[in-house]
């Protein structure tokens, strides 16, 4: 082909690419518009999705209603920032105060931050190497200050019988702290045998650390 | 009684699903578009190999969009606009040197089998607990080789030669830094991540490779505030970056005079400023909708292939066209973002952040410098810049917004799983 053939032939080509290539770019921001708006209809047709469980408000304190529902993820941040994946909006809990991830089997994992602690089901938990994580599953009490949450893990998750222990377990083989006796652990029983809503919640006894070694409690 | 709340989801996403022929439309556009654009340069050069292209690239396009379509989830709009990229820089290498468009297509192929293997190291190795040290240990040992036995080209010794194939490790590196980086932040691990991120800048800094260091740097810091939202040590971050970018003025004579050519390429342009010089005129000379395919005149651009692959773009398809080529990137970083915040996990979000800032942040910096709105550096044009390399490593950081797409999928599906169980 002669050079000046191509040249007039490319020339006319140019509005041809041109209108392919804004044809293309709308074409994306068309699919990518769309995809929005089914991931909000999606969301509105499974407003659960992501979420593993709730935590329901027990005891409030000063600051939060009893029976509010705060939805769980899979994993993050949980506090009084805002920029936390679960918001408690309370003076007892720091800006960010604890982290959680949900494994499966196991249940959701719990880990103070730097400087912070918590009760899981009546036992201490803190950041530092002595404090490995608790697990809380169906019906656990998660407690900070005077505020008291209960985890509702959905149905259908894989939280597994067999995963379910003993306190005594948990000692063997994580080397976790035993809970004093009398405290009650909603959910070793099975998640289906755990602690229901119509049961009232009569409090917990504390175990601090002094009594894991073997002090007297109370 | 109407249709119970669970099968009324189930078929909103089969229809959803059915919903995803856009992706088809956008397939047909993009092949459309590179039939007649090989076909024409075909014409011209009158080779088999241009009448080879005409056919392979759209074939590759639409055999690619459905045959990994169906192995994985992947996600197909971002897999097309991938595609287009990718082969518009074999189009606009094949018009002004056809066999680095021959490489660059056998690059593109090695990317893909990149891509893939990226997308199925995230959904298999879905925590990187075996495998972080030693990844810190490799990145630092590969990033270092250019060191020890390495070639200075351009003022920056940062490749490795083996017989005919040359690397740029810092381009593979910046893979395993998203992956370690995005790891212990997940985990809440200051110390690892930051002495790995601290290593490989010393190690460019040493390479005088200052725009790979900026994008390592600049990514690990959105991504520290991606993972912790802290704002006062993120401000710390910028303005240790900015005294770190003064110092690097004060110290390094050439950044001195990539800055004072950026203000004034004029004053030196025969020279040092004839690059800037040459694609700024390049950019000029295509007005709006170009000079045409495979005409203009943009070999005189030193290093046109790489550095100055968008004013070449500009120069044949005209600044309107450009605009749609930044737009294609501004969809890919958002899509990529959205993959980001749809993920359950934080490790994966934290990944295909990363990897989509990645790539962001170096088309910024490219073509902040092309248009003369930044100083120039060394960096290459994702997807487009000829260089195996460059395309290689890209496409593993789609493969990781992939993995972490196909892995949003699952999750999905799992809940509608849920949903029906209830």
């Amino acid at each position: 082909m002669s050079d000046e053939l191509y040249s007039v032939l490319a020339l006319g080509m140019r509005y041809w690419f041109l209108a392919l290539g804004v044809l293309i770019v709308v074409q994306t921001f068309l699919w990518l518009y769309r995809d929005h708006r089914e991931k909000h209809q999606r969301l509105r047709n499974l407003p659960d999705a992501g979420m593993i469980g709730e935590f329901v408000v027990l005891s409030g304190g000063n600051d939060l209603e009893e029976g509010k529902v705060i939805p769980v993820p899979w994993e993050g941040m949980l506090g009084s920032s805002r920029h936390c994946d679960v918001v408690i909006p309370s003076g007892a809990f720091a800006p960010v105060h604890l982290y959680f991830s949900f494994e499966k089997r196991m249940g959701l994992m719990i880990e103070a931050a730097r400087g912070r602690e918590c009760y899981v089901d009546g036992v201490l938990e803190k950041s530092g190497k002595k404090h490995p994580g608790e697990r809380m599953i169906h019906g656990s009490i998660l407690q900070v200050g005077d505020i008291v949450l209960r985890l509702r893990l959905f149905a259908g998750l894989d939280v597994e019988r067999k995963a379910l222990r003993k306190p005594e377990d948990d000692v063997k083989e994580y080397g976790m702290p035993v809970a004093s006796q009398g405290v009650p652990r909603p959910g070793y029983g099975g998640y289906a045998d755990s602690q229901t809503e119509e049961e009232p919640f009569t409090g917990l006894h504390l175990v601090k650390d002094e009594e894991k070694d073997g002090n007297s409690k109370t | 009684m109407g249709i119970p709340k669970h099968k009324k989801i189930t078929m909103e996403s089969t229809r959803m699903r059915e919903k995803r022929k856009p992706g088809e439309r956008l397939a047909v556009l993009v092949m459309l578009f590179y039939f007649t654009a090989f076909l024409l340069l075909a014409f011209r050069n009158s080779t088999w190999q241009g009448y080879a292209l005409t056919f392979c690239v759209p074939a590759a396009i639409w055999g690619g969009t459905h045959i990994l379509g169906k192995c994985f989830h992947i996600d197909t709009l971002l897999f097309s606009l991938t595609n287009f990229l990718c082969a518009l820089g074999i189009l606009v290498l094949y018009g002004t040197n056809p066999n680095l468009a021959y490489h660059q297509a056998a690059y593109y192929g090695v990317g893909l089998v990149g891509m893939v293997i990226c997308i199925y190291f995230m959904r298999v190795f879905r925590s990187l607990r075996h495998l972080r040290i030693l990844m810190i240990i490799g990145s630092v040992a590969f990033l270092a080789l250019p060191l020890l036995i390495g070639r200075e080209t351009n003022g920056a010794k940062n490749w490795i030669y083996f017989q005919s194939v040359s690397i740029q490790p810092s381009e593979f590196v910046k893979i395993s830094l998203i992956l370690v980086v995005a790891w212990f932040m997940n985990r809440r691990q200051f110390l690892p991540w930051f002495l790995c991120a601290v290593g490989c800048l010393i190690l460019l800094m040493l390479q005088k490779d200052l725009g790979t260091a900026l994008l390592y740097y600049v990514v690990t810091l959105l991504l520290f505030f991606a993972s912790t939202a802290n704002v006062p040590l993120t401000m710390l971050g910028i303005l240790g970056g900015g005294g770190a970018a003064v110092l690097g003025y004060r110290m390094f004579a050439h950044v001195k005079k990539r800055v004072a050519l950026w203000r004034n390429p004029w004053s030196d342009y025969e020279n040092a400023g004839y690059q800037i010089v040459q694609g700024l005129m390049a950019l000029a000379s295509g007005s709006l909708l170009g000079v045409g395919l495979g005409l203009g005149s943009p070999t005189t651009i030193p290093v046109y292939e790489t550095d100055y692959i968008f004013a070449v773009i500009c120069e044949q398809f005209g600044l309107i066209f450009g605009v749609c080529v930044l737009l294609i990137y501004v969809a890919i970083i958002w899509r990529g973002t959205t993959i980001a915040m749809a993920s359950r996990h934080g490790y994966q979000g934290l990944v295909s952040m990363g990897a989509t800032m990645m790539i962001g942040l170096q088309t910024f910096v490219i073509i902040g410098g092309v248009i003369k709105l930044i100083p120039l550096t060394g960096v290459t044009m994702p997807f487009v810049s000829s260089g195996g390399s460059s395309l290689v490593s890209s496409m593993c950081l789609t493969g990781l917004i992939q993995g972490v797409a196909s892995l949003n999928e699952d999750d999905l599906e799992e809940d509608l799983k849920l949903t029906e169980a209830m």
